[in-house]
């Protein structure tokens, strides 16, 4: 089959690299939404990335998608023992990955009981330089989205090994954590008369059972919730409350969240939901696969959104989630939304932790975002 | 007196790999307004339940675990409780766990919604189609199994390959049994309204080896990456959104077969009220055969189910 004629339209391949749960859900997440229609899967367990293939084509055929996989020898004709009249996928070379116009890097360690947190970050900074040798050239214009965990470290490290300008890698960053914060508040919105618990528990038992009985009339629409949890996408993120509105109204002022219990319920709860999940069963990503989705269909549509990602702050020297605008060119000016004191206090802590698990990394130059640099400048100048 | 309903409700038994799949399927295609989900291990449908409910904001639909009674009352109930093959175990091995599990599930159920529509996921799917036919108290024509559609499909996606064409313009169907002895209807299959068997572009290829490899493509994925949940989860919610954008898409589902007096997957009409009208693909000699004789393995097995 031959598609090597010049087209007029270049619709944009994805590749995703790690097909575990994160990377498939991602890749699922795309195909049900038709966000994208070209998708390339790549795993350093080829035989593994073959399988996910041949069940993610099953699912394109309402959207007839196309989804191939990256291998290191795309015409090796090897049939493997145990199934007769085996299925194999369409394969492309591992170079494939390195030209898709969005890469979205998922792969790498979960901490294992006992590791330190330095050696997590070495041997997943082993699997980025890994992965990136492996897909050299790497296009110029593509844009990499890190998803990896501790994922503004590892943001960190693409931006410095990438090769690609800085305007260009960004991470997950508190997306998720913000989609359950957003999450958290709607359900507190709409618990007016929540007889069997006080306003002080808020545990996310209840979440998964929701009563028929529930106030409708209280409910938000969580995307017109606008909060943000910046800092960490971990236990040291911080939950912005103070800034927080829905069509300009402060949520603190709302008489359902104006307790400071309340708050500090919401926003632990928030912190902790990963735990409430793995608890019960291993975490499936659907989450973070609807989010990256929404990430590759903003980039694809340039729709300018403002998410809390993973970027570089000049303010703060240090890469960690801002709301930044996303497009077609990738990330474009980060908004500051305005802290209180303990707000800031508990930023500069997660700031100082980040920089000292990044000192490895921070020798080496990194290519300024011109419009950060420059938008920074006036903004420092004006609160001079 | 039932809470005022809020909108559809699609209620999932089985929170395991297949049902989660098909449940962030549905999610992220907006189908109905909530998810029920279900499972006999508690624990496990919460943790399911606040994993979807992650991925929420970007759809309007609600998730929320349930009971088998409250699943009773939605709209459509998708079983795939003991969906999942084990390695090396072939669909017929499946038999006897699956049926005590949707004796359990339909008895818990009691009485389901008059209107619901039951799509039956888990293998062998034409028995247990059969069987929930017989014991659901529904009437027959809402009683479905995902059938073929899913061969269907595999076979369409190998075909695109060859022909250069969409999937969805290949009119190629897999009727009869979802299992080893499928039956690839080609002598009737079409592109464009031209034979398919006409194409030149299939000249070289040998279509006995394509039928298998699609036969067995759920065997090759198992071996590679441990179980399928994908392709199937993606073929669930176009059957619901048939059903709730009452479509009256034509596709091939298990169901009461009069004209084979069995319980097989041929391609149907699926709206709104369930099965609306079944059309049988015009089938050389060889084909028949092959169909009449998994009819006839079908009607044994399901003989000892009774209304």
């Amino acid at each position: 089959m031959n598609n090597m004629r010049p087209s007029a339209f270049n619709s944009p391949k994805v590749a995703i690299i790690g097909t575990g749960l994160v990377g498939t859900s991602v890749a699922f997440a795309c195909l049900m939404r038709s966000v994208a229609s070209d998708f390339i899967l790549y795993d350093i367990d080829e035989s593994f990335a073959e399988g996910q293939t041949l069940d993610l084509e099953d699912s394109a055929f309402f959207s007839s998608a196309k989804i191939v996989t990256a291998v290191s020898d795309p015409y090796s004709n090897a049939d493997g023992p145990g199934v007769p009249n085996r299925a194999s996928a369409l394969k492309v070379p591992i170079s494939a990955v390195g030209q898709a116009d969005i890469i979205v890097m998922t792969a790498g360690y979960r901490q294992a009981p006992g590791e330190s947190r330095d050696k997590l970050l070495e041997r997943n900074e082993n699997v980025l330089k890994d992965v990136l040798s492996k897909i050299q050239p790497i296009k110029q214009s593509a844009i990499l989205i890190m998803v990896t965990n501790p994922v503004n470290i590892m943001t960190f490290m693409a931006q410095k090994l990438s090769g690609l300008p800085a305007n260009q890698v960004f991470g997950s960053g508190t997306t998720l954590d913000t989609a359950r914060f957003r999450g958290a508040i709607q359900k507190a919105l709409v618990r007016k008369n929540y007889s069997h618990s006080s306003a002080s528990s808020c545990s996310s038992d209840d979440g998964a059972y929701e009563s028929d009985e529930e106030d409708s009339i209280g409910a938000v629409d969580e995307n017109c919730i606008n909060a943000f949890i910046v800092g960490d996408h971990g236990d040291k993120q911080v939950a912005v409350w103070s800034s927080a509105t829905i069509a300009g109204q402060a949520l603190t002022e709302f008489p359902e969240l104006e307790s400071k219990v309340t708050q500090s319920n919401i926003a632990h709860q928030t912190a902790h939901r990963i735990y409430e999940i793995v608890d019960r069963k291993i975490a499936s990503g659907f989450g973070i696969g609807a989010i990256v989705s929404e990430l590759i269909s903003a980039i694809i549509f340039d729709k300018k959104i403002v998410a809390p990602l993973s970027v570089y702050s000049e303010r703060y020297d240090a890469c960690l989630a801002l709301p930044t605008v996303l497009g077609a060119r990738g990330i474009g000016r980060t908004i500051h939304p305005k802290l209180s004191d303990q707000e800031e206090l508990a930023m500069q802590e997660y700031v100082r932790a980040n920089q000292e698990a990044c000192k490895h990394y921070r020798k080496s130059n990194m290519m300024k975002r011109p419009a950060e640099t420059q938008l920074v400048k006036e903004q420092l100048a004006r609160e001079q | 007196m039932a809470s005022p309903k809020k909108g559809s409700q699609l209620a999932i038994i089985g929170a395991g790999s297949v049902g989660s799949a098909i449940a962030f399927a549905c999610l992220m295609r907006s189908v109905v307004s909530e998810l029920l989900i279900n499972d006999f291990n508690e624990k496990i449908c919460e943790g399911q339940v606040l994993d979807l409910q992650d991925a929420a904001f970007v759809s309007a639909t609600k998730v929320k675990v349930a009971t088998l009674r409250q699943c009773g009352e939605a709209d459509i109930i998708v079983i795939t409780a003991g969906a999942r093959q084990r390695p090396g175990e072939t669909r017929d091995a499946l038999v006897l766990r699956n049926e005590e599990i949707l004796k359990g599930v339909l008895e818990g159920m009691q009485p389901i919604k008059k209107t619901a529509i039951l799509v039956l996921v888990a293998n062998p799917v034409n028995i247990l189609t059969c069987m929930a036919q017989k014991m659901s108290g529904l009437p027959t024509h809402q009683v479905i199994g995902t059938g073929t559609l899913l061969d269907s499909v595999r076979l369409r996606v190998a075909l695109k390959q060859h022909l250069h064409v969409s999937e969805r313009s290949i009119h190629a169907y897999i009727v009869g049994d979802h299992g080893d002895k499928q039956v690839a209807v080609w002598s009737s299959a079409h592109v464009g309204g031209k034979p398919l068997l006409a194409f030149e572009k299939l000249q070289g290829i040998d279509l006995d080896e394509e039928a298998k490899k699609v036969a067995n493509k759920a065997y090759s994925i198992i071996d590679l990456k441990g179980a399928t949940s994908f392709g199937i989860a993606a073929v669930v919610s176009e059957i619901a959104l048939s059903i709730t954008l009452n479509r009256l898409t034509i596709s091939p589902l298990s169901t009461y077969s009069e004209r084979f007096d069995a319980c097989l997957s041929f391609p149907v009409s699926l709206g709104t009220n369930g099965v609306d009208t079944i059309v049988y693909p015009d089938m050389d000699e060889k084909e028949l055969a092959l169909v009449e004789a998994s009819a006839k393995t079908t009607r044994e097995a399901c003989a000892k189910y009774t209304k």
